[in-house]
């Protein structure tokens, strides 16, 4: 996949828990934990909005494109 | 395969979930049923060389080779005896695919049962249940051939071999190859759905 979420990151600078944001945004840890691990295959716009109203940050804070494909072509 | 990650699976509820439970009885107890029905045929085809010794009877004679008492399978006395070992090898590869088949279903409706109905795992179910549908139609072909088959002098080669085919099986087999691709199908939308945050 090529979107990778950094949810961790923000955690720490925000000195949230995934239990809190959990119980704040209304998410279960078991998917939280699937968006922080980037098993998650699609993300809600609702489970976005809620997140980021919580963390005060933008999607892009936590959402980000590698990609990979155009690495390796340079890399040739 | 591991289970599907979802926080409550849908499991089958009130009536469906009895229905399950109820299916899932009538197959073990079939499934055991067969096995006493493997043991009859194989006990049919195991007694036959020792018949003509033990009554004394012609083996020419029909009346003499089947006394009218069985103990295991009814056999028609005017069956032979190639036509009756024929017949128990067919019916103990019936018998066989007729057991994976019911194992495999058991095993499907213990994970409908379970809450998890839409996984790969299923599909592969109903696909090798369609395999083995194959097979044991492909075994009654076989001996219907058999049983069609005669020297120049137009004597069965098997006689007394009687075989019924049918096309009914087929468009059971057909359906089972269809269903699995509609659980894969849905497999991959319910892993997307548990995926989805």
């Amino acid at each position: 996949m090529t979107i990778s979420v950094k949810l961790d990151r923000v955690l720490l600078d925000r000195g949230m828990s995934l239990t809190e944001l959990s119980e704040r945004v209304g998410v279960t840890i078991a998917n939280l934990s699937i968006l922080k691990t980037g098993k998650a295959k699609a993300i809600r716009f609702s489970t976005l909005e809620a997140i980021c109203k919580e963390l005060n940050c933008q999607p892009g804070d936590i959402l980000f494109f590698d990609d990979e494909d155009a690495v390796v072509e340079a890399a040739e | 395969m591991t289970a599907p990650t979802a926080d409550t699976p849908h499991a089958a509820q009130g009536a469906g979930d009895r229905s399950v439970a109820v299916l899932i009885k009538v197959l073990r107890y079939t499934r055991i049923a067969l096995v006493f029905v493997l043991f009859t045929v194989l006990g049919t085809a195991a007694r036959l060389p020792f018949f003509p010794l033990r009554f004394g009877g012609d083996p020419a004679d029909p009346e003499a080779r089947w006394p009218t008492v069985h103990i295991g399978a009814a056999v028609d006395p005017d069956m032979t005896a190639a036509a009756i070992y024929t017949q128990s090898a067919v019916e103990v590869i019936l018998i066989a695919a007729g057991f994976f088949i019911i194992s495999e279903m058991l095993q499907l409706l213990r994970n409908v049962a379970g809450g998890h109905a839409f996984i790969r795992e299923n599909g592969a179910r109903l696909r090798r249940m369609g395999y083995a549908g194959v097979v044991a139609q492909l075994s009654i072909y076989a001996v219907w051939i058999v049983s069609r088959t005669v020297d120049a002098a137009g004597v069965a080669a098997v006689d007394g071999l009687t075989v019924e085919i049918s096309p009914a099986p087929w468009i059971i087999i057909l359906c089972a190859f269809a269903l699995s691709t509609v659980f894969n199908d849905a497999a991959a939308l319910k892993e997307e759905q548990d995926l989805t945050v």
